[in-house]
């Protein structure tokens, strides 16, 4: 090696340890002062943060609506009776669902037809419908027992399922979900910096459906402000007649279904009243709500979106920030894509609502039938917040919908007194465990062993500063994952000295050993490592939660590990071994004179 | 210091494989029966959930590592965290605590006897909530867990086949299954419970294994070039006394740190660092005593058909022919 080259070397390496130091400071400062919120102002923002088990955080009991998923159900079920009917030519004159007692009641056109539907239900719906007695000629349908097993039991999982993946979208570190009972699910946060917009994200159902505007289309002349006007007429009416007002209810949803029954008879069939969230014109901190009149015939449901992303768009609005705004572009998967640009081209020149949860987010007009994308305009308001949502609904609309709504029953603040124990015992074994694999290496293989043993401590404050700078969160396991690697990191080392040995059993000269060692342990180090880290690339894909985060930890820590003990440990050895008469890697001096007298 | 010189010592290895192989064998075997068949493993709360309870107390300086030594030897996977805000009233400080016991009436049970030491019940201390809770690993993930075990194996052999060949693959590949199953035999034997935290340490554990095994097939591939006319089996004692002094010391500093872990790292990691003692321990023979005998079955089996250039094949049968005619 040239002296420019070894220049190089040194200057990088020196570089990198200062850096090293520089990005770790803030998680030892941290770990030192586990109360103080802040760290001082000279240091980077690269603390990792502590976990719930270190720190404590959020802990929250979600309650899952069953009774309405099963009801949903059942109403799917009746929509699949009415079409089969139709297919069987059996008249019926009208399918209803009866929420209280949990029941399908189906009236028959002619009583000549009971014998053929009920054989139809039989045939089709064995395991799931069961047929009760019919009264006065009308029918009534009830789930069996084993379907509503099934449905809440496949709700409940789907729920644990999508709340997991949105969080692990959304980036907490470690989420701890599990099930609570028949119908409650329990979800730890540790550190959690947002628990208000953590608990909407959950919160949100992400039912996203296409709707068609009733009675609207582009040709009528300010057809949606005439709507509108009617609307909010007939709305205000029944709000008078019936002494309330949107904050009277606790939920909005309840408000709305409250206005939806009043109205019923004023309103075309088939039809309800959903709102628009929007800003008031004249004070844009308000919001007011827009009531928009949507078809519940002409209805695409949005569950078969598999993929959601932000993106801007140049909105004809002309915001204050170069009229960028954030919108969420979506695809339809190739199943679903034939059946959505059928339905969108029924409806060309009319205004599609795009519904989520219940609430419009926007009406565009369908200018042509849409095929397989689409994209979502979120109305207006200040960028942050704007490009926020749109992050938020293309989680939500990715990770898929919840099956049921979910309320937050209990939420505590957990806190951090439990941690402290577990910081200190972890600091106390961090130490121990340096200085005792220092005392072995030196002892073992002396001067190279301690330079080992300061390689170690450098490659250890690496990865963590490493994990800091990615903003990973620290847990009590990922204290043990430090203390682990400390004796584990020096095994390239290890194999890089007994081959050093090796070669000088072989009689190479002090020069060639260094060179020979680091060549000759290079493809067992790379090869050992690499399948490794195929083990960990495999569980950073399939696994979640705080499997992807161990994961994630260990491929840090190996490339870490190569790096240091193949480049930085060689440049060490360039600089202070090299050209000295014997080099100082433990081996016994009887056995360096023997090997002396017979090269001799 | 030196421990193991290989100008010195020299251990017959490959002889010994044939006490060894059949007892792992046998033992492996016992392991999978244990597992599977009885008495099975102990999962604990994290996997099959438990009960979860709130217990406030009055007086708002109570220790809760006094707590904790109470209650650990009679609540299996215990864990404790304190509660902020929203304390049952007329109290000053209430924990959480969640064990893996199965019914809810016991857990009330254990609870008031245990905590007698803290004062009368109910005006000292209280109960606050007793409920049952469900696992926090599903079905879902034990599914990609698997899946994941799968995947990587067949990628690690695809990998040792490229870089290697395929006369390598089985033993790398078992020998990281023979130590998962080994340690998961102790963690039966022993009571130990599969929390989270075990599962983490058997992850670790196979990366420690698999790393092991590797370093020993590299100086068999080194050996296999450098050493022609030799036969096979000597190849392969040799690799193993010279990566020996390796194997041994990095076993050594690994186990160092895990008994720190264990007995200052704080109960919650004991588990954690007693699963990869033992696993560490296995790894160590198993890369010796299961992964080469291994390799010398694959290169019996495929070794005519896909040696590597390292490693002529001619010279291969040669020096069995050799080994013949001396015989």
């Amino acid at each position: 090696m040239n002296s420019s080259g070894i220049k190089f070397r040194v200057w990088f390496c020196g570089l990198l340890t200062v850096a090293t130091f520089y990005f770790l400071a803030p998680t030892v400062w941290t770990l030192w002062h586990p109360d103080d919120v802040k760290t001082p102002s000279w240091m980077m923002d690269t603390a990792m943060p502590l976990g719930l088990d270190l720190k404590g955080g959020v802990h929250m009991v979600l309650g899952v609506d069953l009774d309405k998923v099963e009801l949903d159900q059942l109403g799917a079920y009746g929509r699949n009776i009415e079409r089969m009917s139709a297919d069987k030519k059996i008249e019926l004159e009208s399918v209803k669902l009866i929420e209280k007692s949990g029941e399908l009641e189906v009236k028959l056109k002619s009583p000549a037809d009971a014998e053929k539907f009920r054989a139809m239900v039989t045939d089709n719906w064995a395991q799931t419908l069961e047929l009760l007695r019919p009264v006065d000629g009308v029918e009534y349908l009830r789930a069996s027992p084993q379907a509503i097993q099934n449905i809440r039991e496949t709700a409940r999982n789907q729920s644990i399922e999508t709340i997991r993946n949105r969080i692990d979208e959304f980036g907490v570190a470690e989420p701890l979900i599990s099930r609570r009972g028949e119908d409650q699910i329990l979800v730890q946060f540790p550190g959690a910096k947002e628990p208000d917009r953590l608990k909407t994200l959950i919160g949100q159902t992400a039912q996203l459906n296409f709707q068609i505007v009733e009675g609207c289309d582009e040709n009528t002349a300010d057809c949606i402000e005439t709507q509108r006007a009617d609307l909010e007429a007939k709305i205000k009416s029944v709000e008078v007649a019936g002494n309330y007002t949107k904050e009277s209810f606790t939920r909005f949803s309840e408000y709305r279904d409250r206005v939806n029954s009043d109205l019923k008879d004023q309103l075309p069939a088939n039809s309800a009243i959903a709102f628009e969230k929007g800003n008031d014109p004249n004070e844009v901190s308000k919001t007011v709500y827009i009531p928009v009149l949507l078809s519940t015939k002409n209805i695409f449901s949005g569950e078969f979106i598999d993929q959601a992303f932000v993106q801007m768009s140049s909105g004809s609005n002309g915001l204050a920030m170069g009229g960028d705004r954030p919108e969420v572009a979506f695809h339809i998967n190739a199943a679903a894509a034939k059946t959505f640009e059928q339905f969108t081209g029924q409806f060309v020149g009319h205004y599609m609502a795009i519904v989520l949860d219940g609430v419009v987010k926007s009406k565009p007009v369908l200018q042509s039938a849409i095929g397989d994308s689409g994209r979502i305009t979120l109305g207006s308001g200040a960028y942050e917040s704007m490009l926020q949502e749109a992050q938020d609904l293309s989680i939500v609309l990715r990770a898929g919908a919840l099956p049921a709504s979910i309320e937050v029953q209990e939420e505590r603040v957990i806190g951090p007194s439990m941690g402290r124990d577990a910081i200190e015992s972890g600091k106390t074994a961090l130490i121990w465990s340096f200085f005792l694999v220092l005392a072995f290496m030196a002892v073992y293989y002396g001067l190279s062993g301690v330079i080992a043993s300061i390689v170690t401590l450098i490659n250890v404050s690496m990865i963590f500063a490493i994990l800091g700078a990615l903003h990973a969160t620290l847990t009590l396991p990922g204290i043990a994952g430090i203390v682990l690697t400390l004796g584990m990191a020096v095994d390239a080392l290890i194999i890089i000295f007994e081959r050093m040995r090796e070669e000088v059993r072989a009689g190479k000269t002090v020069n060639q050993v260094i060179e020979l060692g680091f060549d000759k342990a290079y493809s067992a180090i790379l090869d050992s490592n690499i399948t490794t880290i195929i083990g960990a690339m495999v569980l950073l894909s399939f696994g979640t939660g705080s499997i992807r985060g161990f994961a994630f930890t260990l491929m840090v820590g190996i490339a870490s590990n190569v790096f240091m003990a193949t480049y930085f440990t060689k440049t060490i050895f360039m600089l202070f071994m090299k050209n000295k008469k014997t080099l100082s890697i433990g081996m016994s001096r009887h056995e360096l004179n023997e090997l002396a007298t017979n090269k001799g | 210091m030196e421990l193991f010189n290989p100008k010195k010592m020299h251990f017959p290895f490959v002889k010994s494989f044939k006490v060894f192989v059949p007892l792992s064998l046998a033992a492996f075997c016992i392991c999978l029966f244990m597992m599977f068949v009885k008495p099975g493993i102990k999962y604990g709360v994290d996997f099959r959930g438990g009960v979860e309870a709130g217990v406030a107390f009055k007086d708002a300086n109570i220790d809760p590592s006094a707590l904790r030594k109470e209650l650990d030897p009679v609540i299996p996977g215990l864990s404790i965290v304190e509660v902020q805000g929203n304390i049952t009233q007329g109290f000053s400080k209430e924990f959480l605590i969640t064990g893996a016991t199965d019914e809810k009436d016991d857990a009330g049970k254990i609870l008031s006897e245990h905590l007698q030491k803290f004062g009368a019940k109910d005006t000292d201390w209280t109960i606050s909530k007793l409920d049952s809770v469900g696992p926090r690993v599903g079905g879902e993930l034990k599914k990609s867990a698997l899946m994941s075990i799968i995947y990587t194996a067949i990628l690690i052999m695809l990998y040792i086949y490229i870089r290697f060949d395929m006369r390598y693959s089985p033993g790398a590949i078992v020998g990281v299954l023979h130590d998962l199953v080994f340690t998961c035999g102790f963690l039966i034997i022993s009571g130990t419970e599969f929390s989270t935290n075990v599962v983490a340490a058997l992850l670790t554990l196979a990366g420690y294994s698999i790393n092991d095994t590797v370093v020993v097939f590299d100086r068999i591939r080194e050996a296999e070039s450098t050493m022609l006319g030799k036969s096979r089996e000597a190849v392969v004692d040799y690799a193993i006394n010279s990566t020996l002094s390796r194997t041994v010391n990095t076993g050594l500093t690994t186990i160092l740190s895990l008994i720190i872990l264990y007995f200052i790292g704080g109960p919650s990691l004991r588990d954690f660092s007693l699963t990869l003692t033992v696993g560490v321990m296995i790894g160590i023979y198993s890369s010796i005593f299961v992964a080469s005998p291994l390799y010398l079955w694959g290169d019996k089996l495929l070794g005519a058909k896909s040696a590597s250039p390292g490693a002529p094949v001619k010279s291969h049968v040669k020096a069995n022919k050799i080994k013949e005619a001396k015989v």
